[in-house]
């Protein structure tokens, strides 16, 4: 069973270490400790049972509580296997690179090559806009094209 | 984003320090995402889900 601990906004990772060890130190019945970016504030702890998540969380500060109720692994499907970039990188979005002589600067994408893993982009802060082309591992999105 | 110095590898994610990875040698990289422990690999479903079966730590998306 799964189940969602509030932690302090921004320390998600540092909890989930800290839950982690203590779990391990008191052989607690806790199996996997979950913390994703996109889910801001809050852990996914899966244990046997409630009690076990009690015992994880006592007296840790940076836990503002656990949330009522549990939740299936399925739902976390979506978290654990991510789609990868390329399905979800769109013509208009703009990116900043993160690799290669233009690293740092940012870009609009005027095609995508599913196949290839390949996008082509022209720099925003170029005089003149000249298309690169780049492998989409040296990308990452900032914001979506408005529809 | 992950804390410095933190390395993933590229194809089983596990988390670690070196350039290396340990488990399956492939390269690791620095741009990581998200965090997932690994405590119980046997009696973990989302370890099941996400095909990890040595405990550990793992990133979500290693690019």
């Amino acid at each position: 069973m799964i189940f969602a601990v509030r932690t302090t906004t921004g320390q998600e990772q540092n909890v989930a270490e800290a839950l982690a060890s203590r779990a391990e130190r008191e052989n607690l019945e806790v199996f996997s400790i979950l913390a994703t970016e996109d889910l801001k504030g809050y852990i996914l702890v899966e244990a046997t049972n409630k009690g076990a998540i009690e015992e994880l969380v006592r007296q840790n500060f940076k836990v503002k509580g656990i949330v009522p109720g549990e939740s299936s692994v399925k739902e976390l499907e979506h978290l654990l296997t991510p789609t990868k970039i390329i399905e979800s990188i769109d013509k208009g979005d703009v990116v900043e690179l993160v690799g290669g002589p233009f690293k740092g600067e940012k870009a609009r994408v005027t095609r995508v090559d599913k196949n290839k893993e390949e996008i082509t982009l022209e720099l925003m802060e170029a005089a003149v806009a000249i298309p690169i082309t780049v492998g989409i591992e040296q990308v990452k999105i900032i914001a979506k094209d408005a529809p | 984003m992950a804390r410095k110095g933190l390395k993933a590898c590229t194809k089983c994610n596990y988390i670690t320090h070196d350039d290396f990875c340990p488990i399956c040698q492939h390269e690791t990289s620095e741009n990581i995402r998200g965090l997932l422990i690994i405590l119980d690999p046997v009696n973990s479903e989302v370890a099941k889900i996400a095909q990890k079966d040595i405990k550990g730590k793992y990133a979500l998306s290693v690019k």
